[in-house]
This record gives structure tokens, sequence and C-alpha cells, in this order.
């Protein structure tokens, strides 16, 4: 059965109505019953232009007769009879198109028969291209001889995809034969693709007799060959081809494949002739030597033993080549240019370090980290952040006990930086949280606050009440950037009772923050913005609770809001909240959608920079729904797809009601008006409000960016 | 791989000259990174070409004409006006520079092949519709060009193969327009994936179009100035029809078989191609594949061989889900649950994607230090593919089994004629 929609609703209907009646008796909903026989009949006198009702018909039972094998033969034998007896072109373009899906030997002689045929050749051969079996070769060999030289193009090249070893002498003829350099082009290009020694006899044998633009073709055809052999397992085969290829006498791109083939079939072998080819006067060598350092397998010592006996543009670029190799064989000969050398080269050493470095380069980082020179510390720095493994960071913690507290200072901020999680946070307090110096210490706790475990949150509450007031606001401070809710009832302590105004304030924001983070109601909302107002000691704070508390959408969020609209400070901020809580609590209470819910919120935003969409084209039956929490009635509903101008929904059902599973009829419906669709709903009333997208649109979602309701 | 380094293409090699004894080509040295916004001496330019200007090709021009790194030189276009409103275009940029060099206009050209036999042009832009982008690649490496080829990649399974291997041949630097690559969106949330921060992957549903179909238009007049047989090229043969050569996004050669894979290629080179990369199966691909209403899949189902099931539908763009959370991607979104992965902060243990901010600059660094780009040749195939893979299920309207190894069909004849479609000559090359 055909199942999938296609074309709109008139196609999708057409294929399930033929679908009920097997053989097709009958068809099209909107055409006059149709007969297999009729269609085909249809089909013979079909020119471009005339109704493509019969065809598409006769497509989608082609599709159903290749999943049914019984239907095939006798389908094949109503294409080949449209093909022999006096059909259109257009008519048998179209048969050869159908016989491409499904053709077999049975088909073969009708196709050939149009292969001379200057409008159908090309749609014949590609048919009996994949046909199997030798009526079909035959034909197409026996094409070689009578076409066109155009065509003579296209039968060459399908006989290469068939691959019949019986075209290789007529190929290799063609590919001999002077004065058409396009067929003979084809003819090379057709013999690379057999495997088979006659085949490479052949080729081998053209690079010593072509010229001129062939050359190109040929050397091309024998690099296929190449990779075959080395697919195949035969590297040195292919490292002769590469060879040959790679003389100094043949044209760049032929020495340029053969230096990217050689990288690949020759490995290390083939890194002097790289290294060499650095320095050529040809700039498509040189990238291809780069390129081939970049990639060939096992260089890296070369490449490494090589580098620092270049000048320095070629070092730098062997330098960042060693680096992307990531290969901890080029360690040590970075580790020396580091020390040895200077300016670009020293960097360049630094930035490939830090890529084919591991934990055994952390040491010597560690010393440059702590130099004098402001650059090489920091590039040093830079370095030990990038470094990958987890056994880096252990290496890093491994070394802070033997360094003073500037040294101990910069490792932590590295650690930091390196988000290294895989550094135990149960370490990190144990050893350092009770360290003598408090810069240490408060270095730890930010460096903590990157590690979200039950051991770093034990230890920063702890230090919240620390002596110090450098590591109680260091410890504060990461409480407050804490990725999730943990934290928020000693954030809410602590903003009653730090000991510093500054204390009290940071862990406030710490704690507004953390309100907003999970899904509460809308009363555990207010309360807790309550709870915050009543902390607060700032106005600024107070505005900013009042603005998170505008946004809830409840009557007990109203009243905390209204307590506040008499305070001479923030008086006005109070009203605002309230004024906009009054205006949710008149909006819907929820949206939903039939796709991409998440996203729903977004066409009642406010913004119209922001929407809700399908995320696919519009297929019918997408829908979005509000739901006001109480009986509304609607005046009239507007989509507004501005910044989408082609999202607009193709065709549309609105329903209300107060039971979502039953709206019963649709109250109205219609279609988009493109950017902005204004609805009217004539005071129709619910407690639901959904639109259903009834059209289709290939390539264009229905978006809303901003939806508004008029209530009566 | 992380990039740290952006050395000028011509400061390299005309410094590797000078080591070599043209010293005529002594270097200047200090180079700077690439993307520092800077003049660019003329001499220093990558000099480039355009294949086919119309909509993606118009933006893309205008880009990189702007760009103080490139000279384009060359337009390859089968419209003449469009042809010559690109050189105008060009010419009105570059009349403001200061630094002219050699430059004396852009040249324009019916076949791009007398484009690609300019031996002063380094590299080319192709944006032409899909049933081009094999031959032209093909043939542009070839001619030893780098290439920035708009998505989706290929026009069939072959044709990505032909141009991986064209591109591995010649050592081209190729980057497939899947800009979506280069999105942070994108990167982090394929990175949560990578690293198991939604726990194990389970599924993957990517909000792609439909396939492309036959149809069947009426002959209209061609239009003077338009080349229609090589507007055709590869492409089976059809009377002209406005319709046909149109590249409007929601019609036009896009949804016709005979050009396009329709917008199961045309996003899916965007969507696949992220759920690839998420998945960490670039190179890779399903082994199954089933259209809607074959053995009870509702939506168009890939298989991978890690157990992960992936569905055309049910996604704002890309949704991964995990064992233990979900990700869900696209342009200008990226949602997370739980909510506070967006929080995450990658650990040196996590593997760390290509970063790119900017797909076509990422281009041109990489044909100056020779590394592969973000969305090179090799990704775009194997994400493509899986484009391909689902329109010939949806054409033949049964399950496929695929090798994506082999790359090859498993067990059916019929199915495995679409993975190299015929090609009409004399434009058969490849």
């Amino acid at each position: 059965m055909l199942r999938f929609p296609r074309h709109g609703g008139a196609r999708c209907c057409f294929a399930a109505v033929f679908a009920l009646v097997g053989l097709g008796l009958v068809a099209h909903a909107e055409s006059p019953n149709v007969t297999l026989d009729e269609a085909f009949e249809t089909l013979k006198t079909w020119e471009a232009g005339d109704d493509p009702a019969h065809l598409e018909f006769l497509h989608d039972y082609v599709v159903e007769a290749i999943n049914d094998p019984e239907k095939k033969e006798p389908l094949e034998d109503r294409f080949i009879d449209v093909l022999e007896n006096g059909s259109t072109e257009d008519a048998k373009a179209f048969a050869c198109r159908q016989l491409f899906f499904f053709g077999t030997e049975r088909s073969a002689p009708a196709l050939a028969a149009l292969l001379n045929n200057e409008r159908l050749s090309h749609m014949a051969r590609g048919a009996l291209q994949e046909i199997p079996g030798a009526t079909a070769t035959d034909a197409l060999i026996g094409a070689l001889m009578t076409v066109n030289d155009t065509q003579r193009i296209g039968v060459i090249h399908s006989l290469g995809v068939r691959r019949d070893v019986e075209a290789i002498d007529p190929l290799t003829w063609l590919a001999r034969r002077p004065g058409n350099d396009a067929v003979a082009s084809a003819a090379v290009t057709a013999l690379a693709r057999f495997d088979s020694d006659q085949a490479v006899d052949a080729i081998r044998g053209l690079r010593q007799s072509v010229e001129g633009d062939m050359r190109a073709v040929v050397a091309d055809a024998y690099m296929e060959v190449a990779e075959r052999k080395h697919a195949q397992g035969d590297a040195s085969a292919a490292a002769d081809i590469y060879w040959s290829l790679y003389d100094p006498a043949e044209p760049v791109m032929h020495r340029v494949g053969a230096l990217q083939g050689l990288s690949r079939v020759r490995g290390a072998e083939a890194a002097p002739v790289l290294l060499e080819a650095v320095l050529s006067r040809d700039a498509q060598i040189r990238e291809a030597a780069v390129t081939g350092l970049r990639e060939a397998p096992g260089v890296t010592e070369a490449i490494a033993e090589a580098a620092p006996e270049f000048h320095e543009p070629v070092q730098l670029q062997l330098i960042a080549v060693l680096g992307d190799r990531g290969d901890a064989a080029a360690i040590p000969v970075l580790e020396d240019l580091i020390h040895g050398a200077g300016g670009e080269v020293r960097d360049a050493a630094f930035d490939a370090l830090a890529q084919a470095g591991d934990a055994s380069v952390v040491p010597m980082l560690l010393e440059l980290a702590l130099a004098d020179d402001a650059h090489l510390r920091g590039k040093a720095r830079e370095t030990l952040i990038a470094l990958a493994g987890s056994d880096v960071d252990e290496a890093i913690l491994a070394e802070l006990d033997s360094l003073g507290v500037a040294g101990q200072v910069a490792l932590l901020e590295v650690l930091g930086e390196r988000h290294a999680r895989n550094v135990t946070p149960a370490a990190l307090a144990a050893d350092w949280a009770s360290a003598s110096s408090d810069r240490v210490r408060v270095e730890v706790m930010a460096v903590l606050g990157g590690f979200p475990s039950d051991e770093s949150l034990e230890v920063l509450s702890q230090a919240a009440g620390d002596n110090s007031p450098l590591v109680r606001r260091a410890a504060l401070e990461a409480l407050a950037g804490w990725p999730d809710d943990a934290p928020m009832d000693h954030l809410a302590d602590a903003a009653g009772d730090a000991p510093t105004a500054s204390e009290r304030a940071e862990a406030l924001r710490g704690y507004i923050r953390m309100i907003g983070m999970e899904d509460r109601s809308a009363d555990t909302l207010a309360e807790h913005y309550g709870r915050a107002l009543a902390l607060a000691e700032q106005s600024s704070d107070k505005i900013e609770v009042l603005e998170l508390l505008g946004e809830v959408r409840g009557e007990a969020a109203l009243e905390v809001a209204e307590r506040y609209v008499d305070d001479d400070e923030v008086g006005a901020a109070a009203q605002d909240a309230v004024d906009s809580i009054r205006a949710l609590l008149a909006g819907p209470e929820s949206v939903s959608a039939s796709v991409n819910e998440g996203d729903a919120g977004n066409a009642i935003d406010g913004d119209a920079s922001t929407r809700w969409g399908t995320g696919g084209s519009q297929e019918g039956g997408e829908w979005f729904q509000l739901d006001f929490g109480g009986t509304r009635a609607f005046a009239s509903l507007t989509l507004d797809t501005s910044d989408s101008p082609n999202d607009y929904p193709r065709g549309y059902e609105v329903f209300v009601g107060d039971d979502p599973e039953d709206f019963g009829d649709p109250v109205v419906e219609g279609e988009g008006d493109g950017e902005v669709t204004v609805i009217e709903l004539n005071g129709a009333s619910g407690r639901y409000l959904r639109i259903v997208q009834t059209g289709s649109a290939e390539g264009n979602w229905w978006s809303i960016h901003e939806l508004s309701v008029e209530i009566e | 791989m992380r990039r740290t380094r952006q050395y000028s293409r011509r400061q390299f090699l005309k410094r590797s000259a000078a080591a070599a004894g043209a010293a005529a080509l002594a270097p200047a040295l200090g180079s700077l990174p690439s993307k520092v916004a800077r003049a660019v001496p003329a001499n220093e330019r990558i000099n480039m070409g355009f294949i086919g200007i119309g909509n993606m090709g118009s933006g893309l021009l205008q880009w990189y004409t702007n760009n103080p790194e490139v000279q384009v030189v060359a337009i390859s276009e089968v419209k003449d006006d469009v042809a010559e409103w690109g050189k105008e275009r060009v010419a009105e940029v570059y009349a403001d520079r200061d630094d002219q060099g050699s430059f004396s206009g852009v040249d324009t050209y019916v076949d791009f092949r007398d484009l690609l036999a300019r031996e002063d042009i380094d590299a080319v832009v192709i944006a032409t519709p899909d049933h081009w982008h094999g031959a032209m690649t093909v043939l542009a490496c070839q001619a030893g060009k780098d290439i920035y080829c708009e998505k989706p990649l290929s026009f069939d399974v072959g044709d990505a193969h032909a141009m991986v291997k064209a591109v591995r041949r010649y050592g081209r630097v190729f980057q497939t327009g899947s800009q979506q690559r280069s999105d942070w969106n994108f990167r982090f949330g394929c990175e949560l994936v990578r690293n198991g921060y939604i726990g194990e992957l389970e599924e993957v549903r990517c909000s792609v179009g439909g396939p492309s179909w036959d149809h069947y238009l009426p002959p209209e007049p061609v239009p003077d100035g338009v080349d229609w047989d090589r507007w055709l090229g590869p492409s089976p043969w059809h009377p002209y029809n406005s319709e046909r050569i149109s590249g409007s996004y929601s019609g036009g050669w896009r949804l016709i078989r005979d050009t396009s894979g329709g917008m199961m290629t045309d996003w899916g080179a965007h969507h696949f191609d992220i759920a690839q990369w998420g998945m960490g199966m670039d190179g890779h691909g399903p082994v199954e594949i089933y259209p809607p209403g074959v053995e009870d899949h509702e939506y168009l189902t890939y298989y991978y061989d890690n157990g992960v099931v992936m569905k055309k539908n049910g996604a704002n763009g890309v949704l991964f889900i995990g064992s233990e959370g979900r990700v869900e991607v696209n342009r200008g979104h990226i949602q997370t649950w739980p909510a506070n992965l967006m929080d995450v902060r990658l650990t040196p243990d996590d593997e760390r994607l290509y970063d790119s901010s900017n797909h076509r600059q990422d281009w041109l660094d990489c044909i100056k230090t020779r590394q592969r780009p973000i969305c090179d040749v090799e990704i775009g195939a194997s994400s493509i593919t899986v484009s391909h893979l689902g329109n010939i299920a949806f054409w033949l309207n049964r399950g496929i089994q695929w090798d994506p190894v082999a790359k090859e069909i498993i067990d059916d004849a019929e199915a495995s004629r679409w993975l190299k479609r015929p090609k009409r000559e004399p434009y058969a090359w490849i």
C-alpha cells in the first residue's frame, strides 16, 4: 500500500483510492474512474504539458509493483509496448524512467533501439545501464559504433559503470583513437573503473602515447588504478604508479596527486620526499607536501627530527603539523624548541605542545608558568590549560605543595580554567581548604565552585562561615554561582545573618537566582519572592525581585506585590508587578502544542523576535492550544508571523471548549493571510482555545511569533 | 582539532620559495592571524572564482567579495543577466579598494571549465543546483582548486563518493556548505551528547522535509540569455520550464527528482548532518532505513549499528534523547532537559569538537594552513548519504539495509540503482 503523502492532498487521495482497488479499476477521486489499460492508452499519446494525472497514477503503480513480484512482469510488458509501438517521445521518456526502477533483460532490446534517438538516447541508456545480463552489454557495445560522438560519450560512461569485461577492448580502441578528445577521455575514465589487468595495461600504454590535455586524463585514471591497488593491499604496485607520476617532467597536478598517494601508501618511507617537497619552487607541490605530512601515517619522528633544521617559515608550518598530528612522539623536539628558540617558533612550539603534549610535560610547563617573562609565563599557562587528559590535572595537583603561595594561586587558577572536574573536590578540600594562606584558600573556593559535588558543597558551606572575610566572600560567590538550587536555603539564611552587608547582598542575589531555577508552582514562587523581598536591604534588589514577581501568574503573587504598592521607594515597581500579574491572570494559564512544546511560550511572550514553530514543513494536523484556566468569551485571535513571512498557516480550524479531548466542531476555519492572520471568533466561549493547522507547505514551517487574543 | 595558528598561504609559500633560492620572493615576517581584520596586500589575496551565483551563490559572492583576504576574479553562470549582476556588484565593491593590485575586473564564463582552466585562480565556490556539484567538484580538484561547495553535497551517493576521492587524490581543501556546524548552539549540543551528559544516546529526531518527486511541467520558451542545456547538464533532458530553473525555497528545482533530493537533502544536509555529528558518525552511517508505513514505522526511521534510532520528524531542529536527559538544537534555539545542562563546562577529558564560528572564514583559514575545514568533504558525504538513503527508501517504499563501510546497499539491486543515477551526455564526466 502507498502510504506516504506527496504533492498535497490530491495525490494522497489518488494513492489511497487506488490502494483500495488493487489492480486499479478506479483511480483519481477528482477524475473519471481509470483503469490500468486506460492509463497506458493515455500515456501513449501524452506530451509534456498534458494533464499528468494518469502518469502519476502509473508511477504510483510502479512503486507498488516493485514490491509485488507478481505485478512486475506484466507491467514491464506494458512499458515495453510503449517503447515499441508508436508512442510519443515524451511517453517513451516516461517509460524509460519507470524501467530504471525495475527493468530486466526483457526490456533491453526495446531500450537499445532508442540509443540512436537524439532525444531519448540518454533516457534509454539510463535504464539499460542498470539492467544485468549480456543483452544490455551487447546492446551498449554495439551502439558504440552507431551513435554520434555525443551519444557515444554517454554509452562509454554506462559501460564504465557496468564494468563488463567485454567492453575493455572497444573502450581501449576508443581511448587510443585520435581526433576526439572528449570521446577518448570518456573511454580512459571508463577503463579506470575496471578491476582488470587488461584495463591497467591499456592505461599504462596510453601514458606513453597521449599528449596535450589527454595526459591529465590518463594520469587521473592511473591514480584511480593506484588507489584500487592500495585498497586491495598492494601498496607496492600503488607506490610504483605514484613514483612514475612524481617525475619532475610530469605536469604539476600529476605530481601533487602522486605526493598525496605516496604519503598514504608509503607512510614513513615517504617522509624524505615530502620534507624535500616543502621547499619546492611550485606552490601546489609545497601545499601537497604539507597536507601529506599532516596526514601520512608514521612520519611524526621524521618531521620532528627535520623541523629544527629548516629555516623559520618552514619550521612554523612543520611545528603546526606536529601539533595537528597530536602525536606524543613530537614532545621532545617541541620541548627543545620551547627552551632553545624564541619568537614565533617558540610560540608555535607551545601551541603544538598543547595539542600533542601529555602529563609528562607538566613539570616543565609549571616551571615556565612561574617565569619572570610575562609572555613566556602566559604561553606556558595557556598550554597547561589546553593540555588534554585527566592525568594532567593530577600532575598539576601533585606539584602544588612544592610551590610558594604565588605559584599555588597561579596553578589553582589554571585548574579552574581547565574545568578540571577530574581533580576530586575531596582532594582539594583536604589538602588546600585549610591552607595557611587566605589567597590560596580563596582560589580553592573559586575552583571548587566549578565542581558541583556534595564534597564541594560541604566545604563551601563551611567556608561561608570562615573567620576570614576574603574566604567567606569567595565561598558565598561560589555558592551563589552554583549550577543548581542545592545551596538555596543556605544562601537565604546567609542573606539574613552574614556579618557584612556585601556578603548578605551576595547571598541574596544567589538566592534570587535559584528561585527561578526549578519548575515551581506559582504559590511557591510567591512565597520565595516574598521572603527575598523581606531579606532585601537595597531598593535595587527589591525592585529586581518585584520584576520577577510580576511574571508569576497567581493570586498569592498578586497579594505579595500589593503589600509594597505604598512603599515610598519601590511602590512604582510593585504597582508594575501588580499590573503585570493581573494581565497574566486575564491571559492563558498555559500553552501547549503538538510539537516543540518547550517553545510554545515564545508565542505569547510579547517578543516578536522569538517564536514557536513546527520545526518541519506544514503537513496538516499541527496544533497550538491555550488554556485560560477558566471560561472566557473570545472576540478575535491574531497570529503574527512577520519575522518568518512564509510560515503563516496555509489553512486553519479554531476550536473553543471546556474539554480539550472533545472540542466538537471548529468555530471557524479558513486560510492564513500572510504575515498577520486575524481570525474573528465572535464571542465563542470556553476554557480552551486550540488552533489546528490544516494546510500543507513543503519547506515552510508553521510559526507563531506572537499570538494575541481579544477577550469580550 | 583546535586551531591556534593561521599563516597566510602566500606568506608561507613565499617564505618557502625564498628559502629555495627565489630571493625576489623574500618574505616579510611577522604574519598576523588571518582572523585579525587587516588590509591584505593584493598579491597575498586568494584569487577566487564563482560557479553559480543564484540564491545562495549571490550571498556567498557578496561575502567573499567584501573579505579583504579574497580577490574575486571570475564568475561562471548560465544566466547572462545574473552573471552581469555579479560582475557589476564585485566592481562596485572593489572600486573602493585602495590596493587594486593587478586586478582588472571580473571575467564571466558560461562554461565553468573555462574558469577552471585559469591558472591564476586558487579557489572556487560552487553554488549551482545539486545535480552539478559532483562533476564541478571533481573537475575543480583536477584543476588544483580549493573548493567551497554549497549543500547538499551531492545529487546522489555515487557523486559524493567521487567527490571524496577527487579531493583526497589532489589534496584539495574542501568545505561543505552545511554551516550549522559553525554555530555554537549545534557544537555545544553535540558536545553534550558526545560526552555523555545526557546519558547513553538512545534516539535522535530530526525535522527535515520530504523527498523530491517527478514533476510534469509544460514546455515554455527558453528566455534569451539562458543556456538551458548547460543548466540541465548531466540531468535528464526536459523542455524548459521556469519552475524547473527556479531557485525558490518552496518550489523550483529543489523539489524535482531530476535535479535534487528535495527537502530531504536540502534540510538533511543541515539537520542529519548535526545528528551525525552528535552521534559521532562522521564517515559512517545507518545500517537500516525504513520509510513511514513500512513494518510499522510511523516516520522515516534509521537504525545505527550502535543501537541508536533516528526518526525524521518530532523535533525543533534536532532532538537528542539520552538515558538521562535530552538536548534539542536549531538555529537560534538550544534547550536541554534538565535545564542545567546548559551550564556544563567541558572538562579536560571531554571530547572537544572542531570550533569554528564562521563557516566561510574557516575555509579561507584552512586554504592557508592546508588543514581540513570543519565540514570537510568526507563529512559532507556521509551526512548527505543519510538523506539519499532516506529518499531511496521513500521512492521505493521499502526498507533497505546499508553497509556504511563498503557504502553499498545490501541485497537489493533495484535500490542500488539509485546510488549512482544515470548521467546525460556529453556531461557524463564522473
